[in-house]
């Protein structure tokens, strides 16, 4: 098996709510791969080679500008990675920089990287926090989020994530959150999303390593999500 | 009219404070909920008095309110208005100058002072514009109350009254940069102390780049996290001057060496975490700026004690035992002792009660908070065991595994007051205890046991 190459895209500011704790995790799940930390400075890896996996975290709307700046140039070999079937993780607002644009209720539009058929709605003064129960490829999935924007579907080729069981949507005409085309997944859960989503952790890993790879402390994690399962479906639970 | 709703809700609130205060009930907020429903525009209606002074900032803002208050007190400004017992929104400054102030709105006071939530400004600083604002830092908090420090940094910033004089932390890249050219600003900073141990290696740094230029910015000293001294290497920015600037600690006379207009004053440090020793010199440096005099100050702060509540330590048996808050979903704070308790020495077990209390009772607890918390600060050998208490355990677990700890010294219990009876007291002489605010009664429960389970070691 070739070595797998993991970039980490601008880890430095793209770690708002924990979600670099994904990466401190898959470097525990795997050992031998390399992890390239590209910053915001700096030129991404995937524009000359070829990679097995991209992640981006939740960002501040100011640096959202900055990184779509900073991909506009590559836009167009992210485009094949993600036809060719690369897997993609953006978690949190990361979502929206690969979407179409962004609507500040200031009244200004920023225009992202159009990779996907999604737009978001931004308003600073309304900002919601809350967790969700969803399910992806008959498992649970359990996520936090807490976020000023609402992202609207846009094209009829982006495929929904999570089917939603408790909690809010994507937007309160649909009934999932997040979005899939062929392995880029885009969720607004942010923070440890492959901590606490070990089967959707080990489907993901076989995406990108091309073969069943053991998760790392599998049972601990199991565990610890089992009882969050069986916490969020408490009925005095509230997830708003 | 306004007027008229203004008396009115004079009364309906000191009404409400002196029913609740027969009834024995403590509802610090809710004179203020009640007057600012009669009246929304309340606050601009009172004649303050001729001093107000605000303070605000994600961490430190109690301790250096209620230090500076103290201090004032002690030193010509003996009735000064204040919400030391009281919210720190617009409701909790309500209640405090609707129940001090005179039937007209003003007040007996020659000086009011309050600790304001960061968020809160928006509510506040249109109406009442302090003379003096300290903001002690803007760093990452809990994000279901606080999203971002860009955020916080926009909202206060906004509503910075241009009379302000601002007293900012010269070390923070962030909020050193709030007000405008019309505000007067004077800084606190900190050099490296001789016996520090720099910390450079946190996950969180909420200020990369530079905020001009945008390229990334030299850090030449971290304090912790982002608190430090940093240039931009294609622009110039930098911390500005401190002009009371924190040179040297004497640990055993808890004294704290302060540069200022080329002098040296000595002042007593109640404690000296790096935290506590901010606190103290945005205290100094609110006061002096004030008017107060070196030896005015000094001599107050001599007689400070640091709160018992938020720390505190004593001997059972031969064990040392040390208890500390570390609030919980506050990353930052949460850190700091983290990395406090590294540096301790000795052999070290740890007992962490992190978990909030009210999201255990009504939700879930979003716990990404944890995995930019630096619990790899306690992989050292020279810590035995660590023990966690709470639904959540299982989580902490993971994160634990995560930062490197090997699982054979992780402990797991659901309840809290379990803790106690998962240590191996054979296996450490000192015993650190960690807790969130609201798990106090926990606490206390470990406590009463700590010594039937020490006492034999
Ligand atoms: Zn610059």
């Amino acid at each position: 098996m070739n070595k797998i190459i993991v970039e980490i895209l601008f880890p430095e500011v793209c770690n708002l709510f924990g979600d670099i704790g994904n990466i401190n995790y898959l470097k525990k799940c795997l050992p031998d791969a390399t992890f390239i930390s590209t910053p915001l400075n700096g030129v991404p890896f995937f524009a000359q080679n070829s990679v097995n996996l991209i992640y981006i975290g939740a960002m501040t709307e100011k640096t959202q500008s900055d990184v779509v700046k900073r991909l506009s140039p590559y836009k167009q070999r992210l485009a094949q990675l993600i036809a060719d079937g690369t897997p993609f993780l953006a978690t949190g607002n990361a979502l929206e920089v690969f979407g179409k644009n962004i609507s500040d209720s200031s009244g200004e539009t920023i225009n992202c990287l159009g990779l996907i058929g999604i737009s978001a709605k931004r308003d600073l003064l309304h900002r919601f926090s809350g967790l969700l129960l969803g399910e992806f490829n008959d498992s649970e999935i359990v996520g936090f989020r807490a976020q000023f924007s609402v992202a609207y579907s846009v094209d009829s080729d982006t495929t929904p994530f999570i089917t939603v069981k408790k909690g809010k949507p994507m937007n309160h005409d649909v009934n999932y959150e997040g979005v899939r085309i062929n392995n880029f997944f885009g969720t607004y859960l942010l923070g440890p999303f492959l901590v606490v989503n070990p089967f959707f952790t080990k489907f993901f890993l076989k995406l990108v390593c091309g073969s069943d790879v053991p998760l790392a402390f599998e049972s601990e994690v199991i565990h610890a999500y089992n009882e969050r399962i069986t916490d969020f479906k408490r009925p005095q639970v509230k997830i708003k | 009219m306004s007027k008229l709703k203004f008396y009115f809700s004079v009364i309906a609130a000191k009404t409400a404070a002196k029913l609740l205060r027969l009834l024995h009930m403590n509802a610090t907020n809710f004179p203020g909920q009640v007057g600012l429903v009669l009246c929304p525009n309340l606050l601009s209606y009172f004649k303050m008095p001729q001093t107000v002074i605000a303070v605000t900032g994600t961490n430190g803002k109690t301790t250096v309110s209620n230090m500076s208050a103290d201090i004032l007190r002690k030193n010509g400004f003996p009735d000064i208005v204040s919400n030391s017992y009281g919210g720190n929104v617009d409701t909790g400054i309500a209640s405090v100058l609707l129940t001090n102030c005179r039937l007209d709105g003003s007040f007996n006071s020659n000086s009011a002072f309050f600790e304001v939530d960061e968020r809160s400004a928006p509510h506040i600083f249109p109406f009442i514009k302090p003379d003096y604002i300290v903001c002690t830092n803007l760093q990452r908090d809990s994000m279901k109350r606080n999203a971002h420090t860009d955020f916080i940094f926009n909202i206060l910033n906004s509503y910075i009254p241009e009379k302000s004089t601002l007293i900012l932390n010269s070390d923070d890249l962030i909020s050193s940069r709030l007000g405008s050219d019309k505000n007067k600003k004077v800084f606190f900073g900190l050099e490296k102390l001789p016996d520090e141990i720099p910390s450079d290696d946190s996950i969180i740094c909420d200020i990369v780049n530079c905020p001009i230029c945008g390229s990334a910015l030299n850090f030449s000293l971290k304090h912790y996290n982002h608190i430090g001294r940093a240039v931009c290497p294609s622009c110039g920015f930098t911390n500005p001057k401190p002009n009371f600037d924190g040179v040297n600690v004497d640990r055993e006379s808890h004294a704290l060496t302060v540069l200022h207009d080329d002098s040296k004053e000595i002042y007593t440090l109640p404690a000296d975490r790096i935290t506590d020793i901010y606190n103290v010199l945005a205290a100094v440096t609110l006061t002096r700026t004030v008017g107060l005099s070196q030896s005015q100050v000094s001599s107050a702060l001599n007689q400070t004690k640091i709160v018992k509540s938020r720390f505190d330590s004593f001997k059972i048996g031969s064990t040392d035992v040390i208890i500390s808050l570390a609030k919980g979903q506050n990353p930052v704070a949460c850190s700091g002792v983290c990395n406090f308790i590294r540096h301790e020495n000795g052999q070290k077990a740890v007992i962490m009660i992190l978990e909030d209390f009210y999201d255990a009772k009504r939700t879930s607890e979003n716990l990404a908070w944890t995995y930019e918390t630096d619990f790899e600060f306690l992989k050292g050998d020279d810590i035995s065991q660590i023990v966690v208490g709470g639904k959540r355990c299982y989580d902490y677990l993971v994160r634990l595994l995560i930062a490197g700890i090997d699982k054979s010294k992780i402990f797991c219990c659901v309840n809290e007051t379990d803790t106690v009876s998962l240590l191996k007291p054979q296996l450490f002489n000192k015993l650190i205890i960690i807790y969130d605010l609201f798990n106090v009664k926990s606490l206390d429960a470990i406590k009463s046991q700590l010594g039937s389970a020490l006492e034999r070691n």
